[in-house]
């Protein structure tokens, strides 16, 4: 006598691997109709980020640096001494520019001279300087000095 | 019995490679949102525009007046608010621009032009409420005039364009 049980472990196995094959075929399927939370934590987000972001500040510290104190002396011939760093006057304006304009957007700004190679001044206004890879804009003063507005995320 | 079991094969190949497809376009099937980039731009524009060097531009301030309003300022900065014909975008306005001059000091606007408004209004109210709303962005310049007076220029862009960068 002719047996079926052969046949029949043969087709439940096939049964169950289509089963499964359809339940991880409808899993991912359900995972990338998620789309934007995944994209969000993978960074895939297509979203267009373009590289201006400080062209606007960058206008700001030209005319910060061009704005003339009480004597009629502008912040750039100032800070271009060799002893020149902020002062009550230009410390405080540029904190209401910088931190007042572009805090929102960039929680961490320094503002002030450098000189030499890479030795930061630190002031009062903000803090002690740092050397940053990124995020940070140069404006040479005299061969020696330079002022740096760092505006980091 | 091998028969079966090859149309089986098929049958299978054929799902697999249909599911990775759908999944794939609906992945990334979604069209780019420049939005963002493009609320951007305009504000570098009109500060470009509102900045020369850390001055106002002739064309902005005279020295005595200001000479930029509502029906110059997209011929001076050099910008249109002209779209593709498509879904009655040019009907609707896709833009939106807002300039405001203020004393840097007192913060006020007296004495000086009020406000100047461009484009669809509708879409101020509707900044960034979502992915299916207007992108907004606004920045704020400190420039001087001629005689080194202070003032704060602040710029509000919005763009619309939903059907193009949003599914």
């Amino acid at each position: 006598m002719l047996s079926n049980r052969g046949q029949i472990s043969d087709t439940s196995m096939w049964v169950v691997s289509t089963i499964i094959i359809l339940v991880i075929i409808s899993s991912a399927i359900l995972l990338t109709s998620l789309g934007g939370e995944i994209k969000e934590t993978l960074g895939l987000e297509k979203s267009v980020k373009i590289n201006f972001e400080k062209e606007v500040p960058y206008k700001s510290l030209f005319a910060f640096l061009l704005t003339k104190n009480s004597e009629g002396v502008r912040i750039f011939s100032k800070l271009s001494f060799p002893e020149g760093d902020l002062n009550d006057f230009s410390g405080k304006l540029a904190l209401r520019i910088f931190k007042n304009f572009y805090g929102d957007t960039f929680p961490n700004i320094w503002f002030g001279v450098g000189e030499g190679y890479f030795e930061f001044r630190s002031n009062e206004y903000f803090g002690v300087g740092y050397q940053t890879q990124f995020g940070s804009i140069f404006i040479k003063l005299n061969e020696n000095k330079w002022v740096e507005l760092i505006l980091e995320n | 019995m091998d028969k079966i079991i090859s149309i089986y094969w098929f049958t299978v190949l054929f799902l697999i490679t249909g599911a990775i497809v759908y999944m794939v376009a609906i992945f990334y099937g979604e069209p780019f949102d420049v939005r963002d980039a493009e609320s951007h731009l305009l504000n570098v524009q009109i500060a470009d525009c509102f900045s020369r060097g850390g001055y106002l531009p002739q064309v902005i301030f005279d020295g005595e007046n200001f000479l930029i309003n509502r029906e110059n300022l997209l011929d001076t900065c050099k910008l249109s608010f002209v779209t593709e014909d498509f879904s009655n975008w040019n009907e609707q306005g896709q833009y939106y621009l807002e300039v405001e001059i203020l004393d840097f000091d007192t913060k006020s606007p007296f004495e000086l032009p009020p406000p100047i408004r461009i484009g669809n209004f509708n879409l101020r109210e509707l900044c960034n409420l979502g992915k299916r709303f207007p992108k907004c962005e606004s920045q704020k310049i400190y420039v001087l005039d001629k005689n080194n007076f202070p003032y704060q220029i602040n710029i509000l862009s919005a763009v619309r364009k939903v059907e193009k960068n949003v599914i």
